[in-house]
């Protein structure tokens, strides 16, 4: 009995050890990344080398903003930030990582769709958090989102595991690649996801009887959001709220832009930021994948416009 | 409460040393409790409509006991009807009201329409509904004394390893067990953790990886031609049997380190050489149940060929029903009937394929059947057949370009190297069971220990860190 017990013991401490030193590796794996998501959150959650120009955002962001045109353009360096497939309440844990008064960060541009004031009850793809789920900054804005999955996360060992995709451990590769095998493994897109297709054909059709999309502004995100534009001008940061050309012949039919472009410019007023509207900048079909989305030549003319405008305010 | 959730191991963790550290007397009360929270963690109004079955079970049985032999009768088929009432109520009553929908258009002067219930079945209905008709009618028979204790015959019903998805367990295994002192012994709990552990990979390392490419193509399947369906399909089948296999060996796993013993409930069905021996090692607490309970007292094979056809139509299609209130579980139960028939009646010409080459025919015969009974309507699984014989140009094709946000493309409705795994999980799936059904087991005990702890240490990883854990709920949950 008293052999069993200790046996069923020793097995235990040497599941943990081993647990314990995959963890470990994994997580030193993916804290090396230069590349995509881990790229973007090691860069802001180290400091290293944090960019003049931070441009914070949704998927729309991440495609329509290429940052070597814009620091070519100002010689200031720049990076996206942007996550694919998250809201304001997300991606605000990235922008509080650089909302502090003394660091290399000059201008914040937060790229904003019709969704991004909406509140979120679910986090998309915690594992890109994970190698910093207890920074407190990110855990805070997460733990708003979904509390029970990101304490568990947390507190509970290995608990993470449950929620993390493949995508997790082969990241994890890249980055012990990227330090033994191919240091230069960088993202040379600072952040940009160019996406090299022309309009889909599926587009026309979809749009043509798709409903009006109501554009829902949650009162409660919009003072996080106040707030956060606030504390980010009190930190000496000029801070620009931008919404990206999105194509208005088939968007203008389904989505209302007036009351959001009035909410945020109403922000930008008493916060004192900048408010640019590009949603109607750009009305040429071949600047675009879908609707809301530039593709890389849509992006790379955006990002010329883009720059052009932030010349003018320097 | 699902057993791969983070809140059954809190659940488990805390009442199995409770349940050691009480009294014998006090056992049972602890299970009871802690079966009724397990219950009531989904829905706990529904715990009423547990209680109902239990509390007309344990009163119609001890009044079988108790009056004359030509009353008993009137107990047992109130037993039954009030069962198989609450039963038809929670789980047919909608589908009856659409067929009767459906008949009443065919006749003008009805204007009017049978409204829906807006009703959610209540978790694991169908295992406890069977699980108390078979001590009602065992007490019937004689063979077993009516249980006087109603706590210990709640729990009998509700004892919360089996309390969803079974094995649907019969009196005279069970109820004994509940009156005597269990002890703890590690040879209980190792062949216990040993148990859990392999559910648990099943699960969620097999069943709910495979999950991600079978709902890709069943839940869109006019976008898929034949080769998608066939491998969905055999994805499927793979995932049924990972996914109730596995819950099955956790239930038994945690019942046995407590001290219990329920019954096996699969024996490696994927090896059988034919149809009938499939459904000796299927679900065999259901099917035993099916056999003990139906398809005996109406005849069984003694009384001509006719009504053995009969009976075989009978316990198919019954079976099949109770899966589910949809034609798709009738067409699955009918269509193993008639692989049954066919068996007998080629029976005859005594010949005899290879060993391998049985398994194979009865394995994509039974894969066929899962097309009934994963596809949501008979329309479906009708095209989805014919799709897989169909070889048209595209049969081959299961790359999905969806690379809307820059993102690579898939198969299956899953990343490259993902759907590559999955692939993989098959044949290690086959040598696994292989492994197991050969006995092999037995040599494995025989190797030193840092071996087995090689491959347990291997088990726990793969469950941590290759597992599935969404919120998906083991799929006979829903029967």
């Amino acid at each position: 009995m008293q052999r069993s017990f200790y046996k069923s013991i020793k097995f235990i401490i040497i599941l943990l050890l081993i647990l314990s030193a995959i963890d470990l590796f994994i997580t030193a794996g993916l804290r090396k990344n230069k590349t995509r998501y881990f790229g973007k959150l090691n860069k802001i959650c180290n400091k290293d080398s944090l960019p003049q120009i931070a441009i914070f955002g949704s998927s729309v962001g991440e495609m329509g903003f290429d940052c070597k045109i814009i620091q070519s353009s100002l010689n200031k360096s720049t990076y996206n930030f942007s996550l694919t497939g998250t809201r304001f309440m997300q991606y605000r844990s990235l922008i509080n990582e650089i909302n502090k008064p003394k660091n290399n960060v000059e201008i914040v541009v937060l790229s904003e769709v019709i969704f991004s004031l909406q509140e979120v009850k679910a986090i998309t793809e915690i594992g890109r958090f994970m190698p910093y789920i207890s920074n407190k900054n990110i855990y805070n804005s997460l733990y708003r989102i979904q509390p029970d999955l990101t304490f568990k996360s947390r507190y509970i060992p290995f608990y993470k595991y449950i929620a993390v995709t493949p995508d997790y451990y082969i990241q994890s590769f890249v980055g012990w690649k990227s330090s033994f095998i191919n240091k230069q493994l960088t993202d040379t897109m600072l952040g940009q996801i160019a996406v090299n297709r022309k309009w889909e054909a599926d587009q026309d059709s979809l749009w043509k009887y798709a409903k009006p999309i109501p554009i829902l502004i949650d009162t409660a995100v919009l003072e996080v959001y106040r707030k956060t534009v606030s504390q980010l001008v009190a930190n000496g940061k000029k801070v620009i709220i931008t919404i990206p050309p999105i194509y208005m012949p088939k968007g203008q039919k389904i989505v209302d832009l007036t009351e959001f472009r009035k909410t945020l410019q109403q922000i930008a007023k008493n916060e004192k930021a900048v408010f640019w509207d590009f949603s109607e900048a750009m009305v040429d079909k071949q600047y675009f994948y879908n609707v809301q989305h530039l593709n890389a030549t849509g992006a790379s003319k955006f990002s010329l416009i883009f720059a052009d405008s932030l010349k003018k305010i320097l | 409460m699902l057993f791969n959730s983070f809140a059954f191991l809190v659940f488990a963790l805390i009442i199995v040393p409770l349940f050691f550290l009480l009294s014998h007397k006090h056992r049972w009360k602890l299970l009871l409790v802690s079966s009724c929270l397990f219950y009531m963690y989904l829905i706990p109004i529904y715990i009423l409509v547990l209680f109902a079955v239990i509390s007309i079970d344990y009163f119609a049985a001890i009044q079988i006991e108790k009056v004359q032999e030509k009353h008993k009768k009137k107990y047992l088929l109130l037993s039954l009807f009030g069962n198989l009432g609450i039963l038809f109520f929670f789980k047919y009553f909608n589908f009856f009201i659409d067929n009767i929908n459906h008949l009443s258009t065919a006749l003008p002067f009805i204007k009017s329409r049978l409204q829906h219930l807006d009703i959610i079945l209540p978790i694991g209905l169908s295992f406890h509904t069977f699980q108390a008709i078979s001590y009602v009618v065992e007490v019937y028979k004689g063979n077993q004394k009516p249980e006087r204790n109603y706590g210990i015959y709640a729990l009998y019903v509700m004892f919360f390893p089996q309390l969803v998805a079974g094995p649907i367990e019969r009196p005279q295994n069970m109820l004994h067990q509940f009156h005597e002192e269990k002890k703890f012994s590690f040879d209980n709990f190792f062949s216990g953790l040993r148990l859990i552990l392999w559910g648990l990979f099943l699960k969620s390392v097999i069943a709910d990886r495979l999950a991600i490419p079978v709902d890709a193509v069943y839940n869109s399947y006019s976008q898929w031609q034949g080769l998608a369906v066939l491998l969905a399909t055999i994805f499927f089948a793979i995932q049924i049997y990972c996914d109730f296999a596995g819950y099955s060996y956790i239930a038994i796993g945690i019942a046995r380190i407590m001290g219990f013993s329920l019954m096996k409930n699969f024996n490696h069905p994927y090896f059988s050489k034919n149809i009938e021996i499939f459904w000796k090692r299927w679900h065999i607490s259901l099917s035993s149940w099916f056999r003990d309970y139906v398809y005996i007292p109406i005849g069984g094979n003694r009384a001509g060929k006719i009504v053995y056809i009969r009976n075989i139509l009978i316990v198919f299609i019954l079976s099949g029903f109770w899966h589910g209130a949809n034609y798709t579980f009738i067409a699955w139960g009918l269509y193993h009937a008639l692989l049954i028939l066919l068996l007998l009646f080629i029976s005859k010409y005594k010949f005899k394929l290879p060993n391998f080459l049985s398994i194979l025919v009865t394995f994509l015969l039974v894969c066929i059947g899962w097309i009934f009974f994963r596809a949501e309507n008979i329309h479906i699984a009708k095209n989805m057949i014919v799709e897989i014989f169909h070889f048209s140009k595209g049969y081959s094709r299961l790359y999905t370009n969806n690379d809307i946000h820059g993102l690579p493309g898939t198969f299956l409705g899953l990343p490259f190297f993902n759907f590559i795994y999955s692939l993989c999980l098959i044949p290690l799936f086959f040598y696994l069971e292989n492994y197991i059904s050969s006995k092999k087991t037995n040599h494995f005990y025989k190797y030193p220990t840092y071996f087995k702890w090689s491959i347990y240490y291997l088990a726990v990883l793969s469950i941590i860190f290759l597992g599935v854990f969404d919120t998906r709920q083991f799929i006979y949950f829903q029967f």
